[in-house]
């Protein structure tokens, strides 16, 4: 009786554990993760998975003709970032994106490239909390090391989350940008707070701007000491542009201190000015980029 | 039996903590990443002769929930706006005596034959004439798209832009 007594003891706690882990639990693994769930509450994954359902305006799902009481967040009204595409930053000008926001809300706006995944160019707000009303962002135009960005390649992007929301964890997998910082190591995906999020600063220690160069390039960066992302655990992944084309990727892992050296070979690019540009993020997303102009001069007859 | 009852009881309580993931919790409300705004495309993307009528441009995005988002959300886009970066009615030569030279005619429909959506912007084939330093190069349209994605507690938007030139000559 009294053995019979222990196992219904084991059941209940066992039972009360897994209770209390509905409600606490929160590393999602990478596996689950890629696996996009089913039967759940969320209207839009089902949406998406039907390819007839739209979120429309006045904050309701569609569905061929019906109108469902599933509502979405609509804190976020009457977006314009267009001028971030028209104005002239080289003429000194800056941009003026506006947004209005019914409730308060952290607004993340981001610029990168378009053409090349995960490039990210410059943070214009990080998660910042706005209060209910009008709001003009003002934006010189420039990337992360003062050099102005080609927006006619370019994807400008806002988030506006509710602010009670800020300690949700943000979801990751085994994709983009992660892999490009995948060591042999191995070691669990999983979560990290999206407020958590800073954006690391790297510099570029050579070449020094418009340098003139020929054969291979040594060109060196660092991450700030003091704005590393997660770079010390995972290490980093960190890719090479030229004139926004991928020219080399590197994983470094955490010994190399946020230190990164590759020797370029200039041959490969015509001669004449181009856009370096060294594009780094660690294992959770924590993106940044620097950016140098140079000169190459490999023809014969150069000096 | 006492000590058994209760290494088996604490050892499924373990087993339970050890493998079970909230995984389809975190996944449910969708829309963490900005949608991705892929092949923008406006057509034409030259518009010449400069004789200063309307051309209809056809603009085309694939646009796509970003692949890491774990629900998968639905995603929208529209043509938002088009505009000039000269006058509309400059002075000097070239530029006709006209105004309203752009405008957004549909922001969003589908073809109903192929299902594939688009925009539609009209603008006028003209450029001013000037050879001064902000006309030598003639004329740019540019046309952004706004994409969106929204979860039941976040916003996110993302927007692109394609140019439509109208060349100073012919030989640029």
């Amino acid at each position: 009786m009294k053995s019979s007594t222990w196992i219904v003891g084991g059941i209940a706690v066992f039972a009360v554990g897994a209770g209390l882990l509905t409600l606490t639990h929160q590393e999602p693994a990478a596996k689950a993760m890629s696996e996009p769930s089913s039967g759940t509450v969320c209207p839009f994954g089902e949406a998406a998975q039907t390819g007839h359902e739209h979120p429309h305006a006045d904050g309701h799902v569609h569905v061929e003709g019906e109108q469902h009481e599933e509502t979405y967040w609509g804190g976020l009204q009457d977006v314009n970032l267009t001028e971030a595409f028209t104005f002239s930053p080289e003429r000194g000008e800056t941009a003026l994106l506006h947004y209005r926001l019914t409730e308060p809300a952290r607004v993340q706006i981001r610029v990168k490239d378009a053409e090349t995944r995960e490039l990210f160019l410059a943070t214009i707000l990080n998660w910042d909390l706005r209060e209910p009303g009008e709001h003009t962002e003002i934006w010189d135009g420039h990337d992360y090391s003062g050099n102005i960005i080609d927006m006619s390649r370019a994807t400008i992007t806002l988030i506006a989350r509710k602010p009670e929301h800020g300690s949700e964890l943000m979801p990751l997998d085994s994709r983009s940008p992660e892999e490009i910082v995948h060591s042999e190591e191995e070691h669990e995906h999983g979560t990290h707070h999206a407020w958590a999020e800073e954006v690391p600063y790297l510099r570029i220690l050579e070449p020094a701007p418009r340098a003139e160069s020929r054969g291979l390039l040594l060109i060196r960066s660092e991450v700030d000491e003091n704005r590393r992302g997660y770079g010390d655990l995972y290490g980093y992944g960190v890719r090479y542009y030229v004139d926004g084309v991928l020219a080399r990727e590197e994983f470094y892992k955490p010994e190399s201190d946020g230190r990164f050296a590759y020797r370029l070979d200039t041959s490969a690019f015509p001669d004449g000015e181009h856009l370096l540009q060294i594009g780094m993020c660690d294992h959770h997303q924590h993106a940044t980029s620097a950016s140098v102009p140079v000169v190459f001069r490999n023809a014969a007859g150069n000096p | 039996m006492k000590r058994l009852a209760m290494v088996i009881g604490a050892a499924a309580v373990l087993a339970f903590l050890g493998s079970y993931h909230v995984a389809e919790v975190e996944a449910c409300c969708g829309a963490y990443y900005p949608p991705t705004i892929n092949e923008l495309s406006c057509d034409p993307d030259q518009l010449w002769p400069p004789n200063h009528k309307y051309r209809d441009i056809m603009v085309t995005a694939n646009v796509t929930a970003d692949p890491r988002d774990p629900s998968n959300p639905p995603v929208d886009w529209q043509v938002v706006s088009v505009s000039s970066n000269q006058p509309d009615n400059a002075t000097g030569v070239g530029d006709g005596n006209t105004t309203n030279d752009c405008y957004v005619q549909t922001a969003y429909t589908t073809d109903p034959v192929s299902g594939q959506g688009f925009g539609m912007v009209r603008a006028r084939a003209e450029r001013c004439g000037n050879t001064a330093a902000q006309y030598g190069m003639g004329r740019t349209y540019t046309i952004v798209v706004r994409a969106w994605a929204r979860g039941l507690f976040q916003t996110l938007v993302a927007e692109r832009s394609c140019q439509v030139y109208v060349p100073h000559d012919r030989g640029r």
